[in-house]
C-alpha cells in the first residue's frame, strides 16, 4: 500500500472549472443587485431633494402668501431627507464593496492559477490578489460602517418622532428604550469605525500573501482504497470478472451461467459452462474490461444466433430430440425464450404506438402519470409504499432484491394487456397512424393479386409489433377478424350508443353487448367509423400476440 | 349436463396428465373460445356440480375427504408455548439455563444438530435463561384442549381443531417460511409449492376461477415464493386476488367503450394466433401458460369481482369473521374471501393473515403476539363457525401454519439485552387444522417437557403436504414429473393418525 499524489484539483477543488463558474456567478449576481439598489436610492434621494427645495421655496414666501406649508411639513421633510441621504450611502458602499469583492475573487483565480498551474508569474499575482483583496476587505468594512452610521441615524430620529401627548410613563419607558437603541448603534458605529480604520491601513501592504479560492487538502491519499480496486480487478483474482460475466450474460440470455448470481461462495450453485465462463472472463479482463467487447462476443456467438422455434418439421423433431436429453435447454441447444421486461412491455407499447418519448435523463415520473406520461418507463419513481399496478403486474423491479427478476404468466397480466388505458390508448393511437402508412402504401403500390388497404394495414401492424411479416395463416385470420367486426359494429351501432351511456356494469350480469363506462376521462374514444374501430380492435389483440411480449 | 360433461373430461384429463407424459400435459389447454362463444361458461357452478365434484375428481388415487383446502399461514413464526402447547415447566425453571434444570439438556441431544441446518454457519443462543409462559391456559370445550388466554374465540371452535405439536423444520431463519411450502431447505434444489402441486394434480371444480389463488399483501416481494410453482410451470403458480372493493380484479373492467362482443373477439383471434405459435413450439411452456391465463382471465373478468364482493355477505356474517371490527376487519376480510372461494371450488388458496415476519418477536414478545393473535382470532374461529354452519367444513380442509415456533429460553443478544423475547424454534412448533376429514378436537404428537423438540411422533413439514393431498384423494407419491428428481423427504407420509 502506497500513498497516492493526487491531481491537483482534488486536493485544490478551487481549481475546478465549475467550483470558479459558481463563484463568479454569484459575485456578479451581488453585484447586479448592488448596483440596482444604488439606482433605487439615488432616485429616491433625487426626488425627496426636489420635494424639499419646492417646500423650502415656499417656506420662504412671504408668509401670508397661498400655498405656504405647515411648519411640521418642513420638518418630516427635512428628516426624510436625511434618512434617504444615509441609505444612499450605504447603497453606494455596498455597490463599491461587491464591485471588489468581484475584482479581488478574479485576482485570487488568476493567483490560483499562477501558483499551483504556474500560469503567470505567482510572486506578481500574489501581490495583485493580495492588494485586491484588501482593497475588497476593507470596502466591506466601509459598507458594515455605513450600514451602521444609518442605523443611528434612524435610532435618533425614532427619539425625536416620539409622540408629545402620551402620559408620562409611558413616554418614559418609551425614551428609555429609544435611547438604549441610539445607544446601541452608537457603540456599534464605534466598533465598525475602528474595524473599517484598522483595514484601511493595511491598504498599503505589499505582500504574497492572500486567500485561495478554496482550502486546500492533503496532497496525497493513504492508497487505501486504490489497494483494494486493484485487488479488485487484479489478474489473480478472476473472480470480478466472472461475476460481471455472469451478469451480462444473465441480461443476454435470460438465465446466467451461474444460478446464484450473487453467490459465488461455498453455497453457490456450480457453473453449467465453467469453461466458457473462464473464458468470457479472461476475455472480459485481457480487453481491458471492455464490455462493449464482451457484449459483441456474446451476440454474435452460436449460441445467441440460435433459433427458439423450429422453422420446420425436421428441425421440430430434433428440437424434440434434443429435449429429451435436456429438457430444459441448460446446454442451449436452442436459444431460450423470455417474456419482457415490465418496463420493456410498456415501453414497446409506447413505441409501437409512436408515442415513446426516448428523451434520456429528466425527472423521475410520478406512479399516478403512468399514462399521459411517455418518457421511458426506467424513469418512474420506485419506493416501499406504493407500486404501479401495471409494472407489477408484469413483474416490474423489487426495490430489495436487484439481481433477478421472476417472470410469471397470469390472467391479469392479459387482463392488463386489454383493460389498460395504456393499452386502449396506444391501440387508437396507434392504428391512426399506422391506417394512414398503410393507405398511402397501398395508393402507390402498383396492387398485385387484388390486395386490399386491409392487408397493408395487417402487414404493417405485424412488422411494427412483432417484427415480422404475418403467415398466410395469420393474414387470413387478421382480414377475417376485420370483416366480422366491422359488420358487427355496423349492425350493433345503435345498441352500443344506448349502452354507453348506461351505468357501469360491475360483475356478472353484464352481458355481451353492454359497454362498461371508462373509468378515466383521458381514455381516447373508440373511432367513429366502424372500419377504424375494427382496426383498433385488431392492434390491440396483436399486442396481446404472444410473440408481443415474448424475446426469441 | 353438458357442463359436467366438460368438468368430467377436464378431470380425466387432468389425471391424464400426472401419469402420461409432459407433452400431453402442455397440449391439454382448455377447451378455448369456441366453446366460450357458445355461452355456455360463464355461469356460476350448479349446486349439482360442486355435489358430483367427488365422483368427477378422478385424480384421486384415493378416497377423497376434502375438495379444498385454504391454506393460512401466520409469518415470522408464532410461539407454540403462548398458543396451543403449554409447558409449566418453564414457569418452574424461569431463569434458569437449561443445564440448570436437571432435565436433558436439549441442546447436548444428538437430534438438536441432526435436524438443524444454519444458513448463517452459527447456532442462535446457546446459552440463555428459560422464559416463563408470557400468558395463561385454559382448558376448553369437550376435548379439554388448553388454548392460550390470548385466543379466546378460537377456545370456542377448539372441539373442531386438530392440533399438531411436534412439527419440526430444518432452516433455523425465515427462509423456513418458503421450506413450509416447498418442502426445501433454501441451500437445496427449489421445489414447487403444495399448492403448485394441488392445482396440477387436482384440476379445477371451476374453470371461471384460479385453482390456486393468494390471498394477502406483502410489501417484500419474497413472499412470492410461497405460491411459486417452479418446474410445474407458470400455469400452476398461485393467482394473486385483491380484495380491494373499488377494484377487486385490477384491470377486471372494459374501459373506453369496449363492449363485450368487441373483446371476445380479440380474445378468439389472440387465441388462434397463439395456438399457432404453439404448433410451431410445442414445448413452449410459458407459451402454453399463457394461452390458458387468457382463457381463465376471460372468465375471471365475469366471475371475480362477483365473487369478491363481500357486501353481499350479511352483517351477522361480516361480525362473525370481525370485518365489523378495525383490528379484525383485513384478516377478516380475507378469510370471508377465502370461504367463497372455496365455496364456488377453488381448490387451494393461501391466505397471508399477517405481514411478513409479523410474528417474529425476538423482544416484547407479550405485547407483540397478544396483538397479533387479537388480529387473527376472532377471523379465525368466525371462518370455522361459518365453514360448520354451512356445511361445508366436511370437504374443505382449513390448516393454520406458521414456519417455526419460538424458543422455551429467552433471547439475549448484544443488542437486546433486557431479554423480553424468544428467538426463531425450528425444533418444535405447533399447527392446527380443522375439517376436510380430519378428527375434530383431538391433539397429536407432542414436543418435550421443555417444548423444545418435537418427541412424539416428530413431523416434518412435508408431512402436512402428505396429509393435505391424501385428504383430498392424492398419494403425493403420485405427483412426478419425469425427469424431475423429488426426494424421500419431499413426498412426506400422510399422518394417519388425524385423519377421522
Amino acid at each position: 500500500m502506497k500513498p497516492v499524489s493526487l491531481p491537483v484539483e482534488s486536493f485544490n477543488p478551487g481549481l475546478k472549472e465549475f467550483v470558479r463558474n459558481e463563484e463568479i456567478a454569484a459575485a456578479n449576481k451581488a453585484l447586479q443587485d448592488a448596483l440596482k439598489n444604488r439606482q433605487q436610492a439615488t432616485n429616491e434621494l433625487a426626488l425627496a431633494e426636489d420635494q424639499l427645495r419646492e417646500l423650502e421655496q415656499r417656506a420662504s414666501a412671504p408668509p401670508l402668501a397661498t400655498g405656504q406649508p405647515a411648519p411640521n411639513a418642513l420638518l418630516a421633510a427635512q428628516r426624510k431627507m436625511s434618512g434617504l441621504r444615509s441609505a444612499a450611502d450605504v447603497a453606494q458602499a455596498a455597490y463599491a464593496a461587491a464591485s471588489a469583492r468581484l475584482h479581488a475573487l478574479q485576482r485570487r483565480i488568476a493567483a490560483d492559477d499562477a501558483v499551483y498551474r504556474k500560469i503567470g508569474s505567482s510572486d506578481e499575482l500574489s501581490k495583485v490578489a493580495h492588494v485586491a483583496e484588501n482593497q475588497a476587505n476593507w470596502l466591506t468594512a466601509e459598507h458594515a460602517k455605513a450600514t451602521a452610521e444609518r442605523q443611528l441615524i434612524l435610532a435618533e430620529q425614532a427619539l425625536a418622532d416620539l409622540p408629545e401627548n402620551t402620559a408620562d410613563d409611558k413616554k418614559q419607558t418609551a425614551t428609555q428604550a429609544a435611547q438604549k437603541n441610539i445607544d446601541t448603534a452608537r457603540q456599534s458605529v464605534q466598533k465598525a469605525r475602528e474595524h473599517a480604520d484598522s483595514l484601511r491601513t493595511k491598504l498599503n501592504s505589499i505582500d504574497t500573501t492572500y486567500t485561495p479560492l478554496s482550502p486546500k487538502y492533503p496532497e496525497t491519499s493513504t492508497g487505501r482504497r486504490t489497494a483494494l480496486a486493484r485487488w479488485i480487478v487484479a489478474p489473480e483474482n478472476p473472480l470480478t470478472a466472472r461475476v460481471a460475466v455472469n451478469h451480462i450474460w444473465l441480461r443476454h440470455f435470460g438465465r446466467p451461467l451461474v444460478e446464484s448470481v450473487d453467490n459465488f461462495g461455498n453455497q453457490g450453485k456450480q457453473p453449467t459452462h465453467p469453461e466458457l465462463l473462464d473464458w468470457l472472463a479472461v476475455e472480459f479482463m485481457s480487453s481491458g474490461w471492455s464490455m462493449k467487447h464482451l457484449h459483441r462476443l456474446i451476440v454474435t456467438s452460436g449460441a445467441y444466433k440460435r433459433a427458439s422455434y423450429a422453422s420446420d418439421s425436421t428441425e421440430l423433431g430434433n428440437q424434440r430430440l434434443a429435449s429429451k436429453s435436456d429438457r430444459d435447454n441448460v446446454l442451449l441447444w436452442k436459444y431460450p425464450t423470455r417474456r419482457m421486461e415490465a418496463e420493456v412491455v410498456r415501453d414497446s407499447i409506447l413505441f409501437a404506438a409512436g408515442q415513446l418519448d426516448q428523451r434520456p435523463g429528466g425527472r423521475e415520473i410520478e406512479l399516478t402519470d403512468w399514462v399521459k406520461n411517455t418518457r421511458r418507463s426506467m424513469y418512474f419513481t420506485q419506493h416501499g409504499e406504493a407500486q404501479m399496478p401495471f409494472l407489477n403486474t408484469f413483474d416490474g423491479a423489487n426495490v430489495c432484491d436487484c439481481y433477478r427478476r421472476s417472470s410469471t404468466v397470469l390472467p391479469s397480466q392479459a387482463l392488463a394487456l386489454s383493460n389498460s388505458e395504456l393499452i386502449v390508448h396506444a391501440s387508437r393511437l396507434g392504428t391512426e397512424v399506422l391506417a394512414r402508412t398503410a393507405m398511402s402504401e397501398f395508393s402507390r403500390s402498383t396492387n398485385l393479386g387484388g390486395a386490399t388497404s386491409d392487408d397493408s394495414f395487417v402487414q404493417l401492424a405485424f412488422e411494427r409489433l412483432l417484427g415480422r411479416l404475418p403467415t398466410a395463416e395469420e393474414l387470413a385470420d387478421s382480414l377475417q377478424f376485420l370483416k366480422e367486426q366491422e359488420q358487427a359494429l355496423a349492425g350493433h351501432e345503435v345498441d352500443d350508443r344506448a349502452a354507453t351511456s348506461a351505468p357501469a356494469a360491475t360483475s356478472s350480469t353484464s352481458d355481451k353487448t353492454t359497454a362498461v363506462k371508462p373509468t378515466a376521462e383521458d381514455v381516447r374514444p373508440p373511432s367513429s367509423d366502424v372500419a377504424m374501430r375494427a382496426k383498433e380492435n385488431f392492434l390491440m389483440a396483436l399486442f396481446n400476440h404472444s410473440d408481443f411480449v415474448t424475446i426469441r | 349436463m353438458s357442463r359436467l360433461m366438460k368438468q368430467l373430461q377436464w378431470n380425466a384429463m387432468t389425471m391424464h396428465e400426472i401419469r402420461a407424459s409432459r407433452r400431453g400435459f402442455l397440449s391439454g389447454l382448455g377447451m378455448g373460445f369456441g366453446a366460450l362463444a357458445a355461452g355456455s361458461l360463464l355461469s356460476e357452478p350448479s349446486p349439482s356440480s360442486r355435489a358430483h365434484a367427488h365422483e368427477s375428481s378422478m385424480a384421486a388415487s384415493l378416497r377423497p375427504r376434502a375438495k379444498n383446502v385454504i391454506w393460512i399461514f401466520l409469518s415470522g413464526g408464532v410461539s407454540h408455548l403462548e398458543t396451543f402447547d403449554p409447558k409449566p415447566l418453564l414457569n418452574k425453571f424461569a431463569g434458569k439455563t437449561y443445564d440448570e434444570t436437571q432435565l436433558p439438556n436439549p441442546q447436548k441431544l444428538p437430534i438438536y444438530l441432526e435436524r438443524s441446518r444454519s444458513v448463517v454457519g452459527f447456532d442462535r443462543e446457546v446459552i440463555s435463561k428459560i422464559m416463563p409462559l408470557q400468558v395463561g391456559f385454559r382448558k376448553c370445550g369437550a376435548s379439554g384442549i388448553e388454548v392460550s388466554d390470548w385466543l379466546p374465540h378460537l377456545r370456542t371452535v377448539v372441539d373442531d381443531l386438530c392440533i399438531v405439536r411436534s412439527m419440526y423444520t430444518t432452516d433455523n431463519d425465515h427462509n423456513a417460511e418458503f421450506q413450509f411450502h416447498t418442502g426445501r431447505h433454501s441451500l437445496d434444489e427449489q421445489q414447487p409449492t403444495i399448492g403448485s402441486w394441488i392445482s396440477y394434480g387436482l384440476g379445477s371444480l371451476n374453470e371461471n376461477l384460479p385453482r390456486f389463488v393468494f390471498l394477502g399483501q406483502y410489501k417484500d416481494t419474497r413472499v412470492k415464493r410461497n405460491f411459486d410453482a417452479n418446474y410445474l410451470g407458470p400455469a400452476h403458480s398461485g393467482i394473486e386476488l385483491s380484495l380491494d372493493p373499488k377494484n377487486p380484479l385490477p384491470f377486471g373492467r372494459r374501459i373506453g367503450g369496449m363492449t363485450a362482443s368487441e373483446q371476445l373477439g380479440q380474445f378468439q383471434l389472440v387465441e388462434r394466433f397463439n395456438r399457432y405459435a404453439l404448433q410451431r413450439n410445442p414445448e413452449d411452456e410459458a407459451l402454453a401458460a399463457r394461452m390458458r391465463s387468457y382463457e381463465l382471465a376471460y372468465r375471471m373478468q365475469m366471475s371475480a369481482p362477483e365473487v369478491l364482493d363481500l357486501s353481499s355477505e350479511s352483517a351477522e356474517t361480516h361480525a362473525l369473521y370481525g370485518i365489523d371490527q378495525t383490528t379484525t376487519e383485513l384478516y377478516g376480510r380475507r378469510l370471508l374471501a377465502a370461504r367463497r372461494l372455496a365455496e364456488r371450488g377453488v381448490r387451494f388458496t393461501l391466505v397471508y393473515l399477517s405481514d411478513y415476519g409479523e410474528w417474529d418477536s425476538h423482544s416484547n414478545i407479550k405485547e407483540l403476539h397478544a396483538r397479533s393473535c387479537g388480529r387473527v382470532d376472532r377471523p379465525l374461529a368466525g371462518l370455522i363457525t361459518d365453514l360448520k354452519r354451512r356445511g361445508m367444513l366436511e370437504d374443505t380442509l382449513v390448516v393454520c401454519a406458521t414456519e417455526f415456533g419460538r424458543t422455551p429460553a429467552l433471547e439475549l443478544t448484544s443488542l437486546n439485552k433486557a431479554g423480553t423475547g424468544r428467538d426463531h424454534h425450528p425444533h418444535g412448533f405447533t399447527i392446527w387444522m380443522a375439517g376436510g376429514g380430519v378428527k375434530a378436537g383431538y391433539v397429536h404428537g407432542s414436543t418435550d417437557e421443555l417444548g423444545f423438540h418435537a418427541a412424539e411422533s416428530p413431523h416434518y413439514v412435508t408431512d402436512i403436504h402428505a396429509t393435505a393431498l391424501k385428504l383430498l384423494g392424492v398419494n403425493s407419491r403420485d405427483l412426478v414429473i419425469p425427469g424431475r428428481q423429488r426426494l424421500e423427504l419431499d413426498y412426506g407420509e400422510p399422518i394417519d393418525d388425524i385423519i377421522a
